[in-house]
């Protein structure tokens, strides 16, 4: 499972399964000291390994870098888990 | 000033983190793109002041970025045959799983060697450290010549997520986590060696170690 930046190298690389950010490079979980940031991606990361059928999975995330609200998705994530 | 020259001095973008993505529209695109791009960039910044909001700038810049990407990655090869895509399927809920972290920021423990990060023929370095899972935050060194290190430097979780995987270990989203992690450092300019000696020894040694499952982080 790989987390990367880079949509077109994932392409030409193609590895099995890639969460694909649009982060500026060396900040591929996020901002640094942004634990929902962080968490919210790694989260999405595992969610892929278990949800991806096929070699070559690329799943863009639809992260606008901090144009998020991080800790209100992981509110809304707990929320929903409750609720399952 | 030749129009040229221009171009190159309002496109000479400083190498901090937050300019890496829109370096590409200085370095990639052809000059027409790139007059349209700080015409666009002008009007941009006069309709968010407009708006009192910046999202349109913002998703301009972000739209040019990933135009530049782009034009990146066509100029972008495999270094050689990969072959199809490899697939191992998950045999295990990650509540279960074992889990890994490998990361290619340049990460080593302290009064390890640090990675090559250039060598005498700017060959890069293709070899790997293995970072045991418990490496205080004040024993996790990094360094690297090709991103800014400012991010992990400041919280290694930006890019190594060692402390959020403990988080999911608690609250018993992943099942377990491996006892050693590994880092390569990205700049590799001989990726043969990497794919037919390092990777495959790092493979190994996860197997042996029993992980189902590995997070890998590119910088």
């Amino acid at each position: 499972m790989l987390v990367m930046m880079n949509s077109g190298l994932a392409e030409v690389l193609e590895p099995p399964r890639v969460a694909r950010v649009r982060f500026p490079f060396g900040r591929p979980m996020g901002e640094p000291s942004n634990p929902d940031q962080s968490r919210v991606i790694l989260e999405d990361a595992l969610g892929i390994l278990e949800t991806a059928t096929k070699p070559g999975t690329v799943v863009h995330l639809p992260y606008r870098w901090r144009r998020e609200d991080y800790a209100q998705i992981r509110q809304d994530r707990a929320k929903a888990k409750a609720t399952a | 000033m030749e129009s040229e020259e221009l171009l190159k001095d309002l496109l000479a973008i400083p190498r901090e983190a937050a300019f890496n993505r829109v370096r590409y529209i200085g370095a990639m695109m052809g000059e027409e793109e790139q007059i349209e791009f700080i015409k666009g960039l002008f009007a941009k910044a006069v309709e968010s002041r407009e708006a009192k909001n910046p999202d349109a700038l913002f998703d301009f810049l972000e739209t040019w970025e990933e135009k530049g990407m782009a034009l990146s990655a066509t100029r972008a090869k495999a270094p050689f045959e990969l072959g199809a895509a490899p697939w191992s399927p998950l045999n295990v809920p990650i509540s279960k799983a074992k889990v890994a972290l490998v990361a290619t920021g340049g990460f080593y423990v302290s009064g390890d060697e640090p990675f090559i990060t250039d060598g005498p023929d700017n060959k890069g370095d293709y070899s790997f450290r293995a970072i045991p899972r418990t490496t205080p935050a004040d024993k996790l060194e990094v360094f690297h010549l090709h991103y800014d290190l400012s991010g992990p430097k400041e919280d290694r979780n930006c890019v190594f997520p060692i402390d959020r995987a403990e988080e999911l270990v608690k609250d018993g989203v992943i099942g377990s986590l491996a006892d050693t992690y590994y880092s390569f450092m990205g700049f590799i300019q001989e990726p043969e060696i990497l794919a037919k000696e390092t990777a495959p020894e790092v493979a190994r040694l996860l197997k042996t170690d029993g992980v189902d499952a590995v997070v890998l982080t590119a910088t």
